[in-house]
């Protein structure tokens, strides 16, 4: 008997469903409407507003290397479960972690899991199966580009056969092509990309058309196209505390600096009534002040 | 019954399908939790509850409220305010824990991640206190929670296997505040999630007070839920009856 043809049934029991978590509409997605100046760039569908901050860039052979650090300031965005909307903290509000800055990441997937059965021709054999839909890519500028599609399917071979690997372009235009669970990510250029999964800090490279090449092991030391022996820059320290970027200077002596991080008081959530008469006052109170 | 009903019906029981090694409940806690059960019930075996009140729902909107549930997995919450109609049910009829609300013309189903708390949350002794099937108790401790000393239980629904996060443990994870004295709930605590997005908690508190005797059940006539520290729904319930052979067909989700 064909094994597929004994394949009876997929059990929905107990399906344990995470939709993945899109991240916020932060940095600047394609055909976006954008406002603001020479320095920040703002989204005019939700009034983030971004900026970035050159920390260390150099040119190397073929593909240069840059470290960035980028902020956004969106905090709350309306959330919406079971038909109740309510305000929730935005997940990439302030500065963007340092690995992060530097290559990107893919978000978590998102899992499905269940069980079926399938008959070897004597007994009945259940099989457990986890689906995991990935939703897309996190650029370095921290901009989110969905990538329909990016579905694994792994752990019941007999049953629903298995996806181990799967490539897939976003969906927005802007041309990266994401092959999970490796976390290689492609240019609409053809530099080839390897960024953490489901975490933002990690291991990854950045290999350009030519094979050369922007390495970290730990999101702390990089190495660019000019060196894999000596990093192009290690940085050490962890926000808010101090953070020392170290490079190498021109006549090739260690050089360094010093970012120092201040507490800065934002404040929100003022529990403004959404009535006409309040608003109206709290705009006459932003007025003279 | 044919063969091909018993393997349905074997493929369907999440106890057969998921037969491992379930994690014991803490003695403590069971203790507190049947404590708790029989302070509530008096006894009583309940298979149904209906309780009819006035609300203010987001603290702006008011009316009328029903809330009814069979046994712990099928309840149904119908706001009559006014600004529309508002209901949600929560229906595991088929087996699989769902949800769905509707409200004024617009309706939608609960995302999946957010079925796995007791759907009776209104009136504890429907919920996990109750000890249904895969639910494990743990015992957290004697605390002090708005002035008043409580025993700390956590609840939870046991899944096999290897799961990715957030696991069912993590989704259906209430905890239980009972009064250190009368063992009545005062509060529960547990998260929903948005939509489209498991992995972010959306706390919610329900508090409940002002228990009264009604047909040898206590019941508390003050229930108030919280999202994210906002007061979403405060029910005072004006009537309250149990086993009056409520249908299941009220709960069934289209």
């Amino acid at each position: 008997m064909k094994r597929s043809l004994q394949v009876l049934l997929v059990s929905l029991i107990y399906v344990l469903t995470v939709v993945p978590a899109f991240p916020q509409a932060l940095g600047t997605p394609p055909y976006g409407s954008f406002g603001g100046g020479s320095f920040d760039v703002i989204d005019l569908g939700n009034l983030n507003v971004h900026f970035t901050i050159p920390v260390f860039q150099r040119q190397g052979r073929g593909k240069s290397f840059y470290y960035n650090i980028s902020y956004d300031s969106t905090i709350w965005t309306p959330t919406t479960s079971g038909g109740v909307t309510s305000w929730t903290p935005a997940g990439g509000w302030g500065w963007r972690s340092q690995t992060d800055a530097a290559t990107g990441y893919i978000p978590a997937p998102a899992t499905l899991q269940g069980s079926c059965r399938w008959f070897d021709g004597r007994f009945w054999h259940t099989e457990y199966w986890i689906k995991s839909t990935y939703s897309g890519f996190v650029d370095p500028l921290g901009t989110f580009h969905q990538v329909r599609g990016l579905v694994l399917l792994t752990g019941a071979p007999d049953c629903t056969g298995e996806v181990d690997s799967i490539t897939k372009t976003a969906t927005d235009g802007s041309g990266w092509t994401v092959t999970v669970p490796t976390g290689t990510v492609t240019s609409r250029s053809g530099v080839v990309w390897n960024v953490p999964v489901g975490t933002t800090s990690g291991a990854a490279k950045i290999t350009d058309t030519n094979g050369n090449q922007i390495t970290t092991s730990d999101g702390k030391t990089f190495y660019d196209s000019l060196s894999s022996t000596t990093p192009v820059l290690t940085i050490s320290g962890n926000a808010p505390s101090p953070v020392t970027y170290t490079y190498t200077s021109p006549n090739q002596t260690p050089a360094s600096y010093t970012m120092n991080y201040l507490p800065y008081t934002v404040q929100t959530n003022f529990q403004a009534s959404n009535s006409r008469r309040l608003l109206k006052n709290h705009c006459q109170c932003t007025a003279e002040a | 019954m044919s063969v091909r009903c018993l393997l349905l019906l074997v493929l369907f029981s999440p106890s057969l399908v998921f037969a491992q090694t379930q994690p014991a409940s803490d003695p403590r806690a069971v203790t507190l939790a049947a404590q708790s059960i029989a302070a509530l019930t008096g006894g009583i075996a309940i298979s149904d509850v209906t309780l009819t009140g006035t609300v203010t729902w987001n603290g702006t909107d008011s009316g009328t409220a029903t809330m009814q549930a069979v046994g712990t997995g099928e309840s149904r919450v119908d706001l009559a305010l006014a600004g529309g109609t508002r209901t949600e049910i929560r229906d595991a009829q088929t087996g699989v824990a769902l949800g769905q609300w509707m409200a004024g013309n617009d309706s939608g189903y609960f995302a999946m991640q957010n079925c796995w708390t007791d759907a009776v949350w209104f009136f504890p002794p429907l919920g996990s206190l109750s000890m249904g099937s895969n639910i494990v108790l743990v015992y957290v401790g004697q605390e002090n929670r708005s002035g008043a000393t409580v025993q700390h239980i956590q609840s939870y629904l046991y899944q096999s296997g290897q799961i990715p996060n957030p696991t069912p443990q993590q989704l259906s994870t209430t905890d239980f505040f009972l009064d250190a004295t009368t063992f009545l709930p005062v509060a529960i605590t547990f998260n929903v999630h948005p939509d489209t997005d498991a992995t972010t908690n959306l706390p919610v508190e329900v508090d409940f007070s002002n228990y009264q005797n009604i047909g040898g059940v206590l019941v508390p006539l003050h229930i108030q839920r919280y999202l994210q520290g906002n007061p979403l729904m405060d029910v005072i319930v004006s009537s309250a009856s149990v086993n009056t052979g409520l249908t299941l067909s009220i709960f069934a989700i289209n």
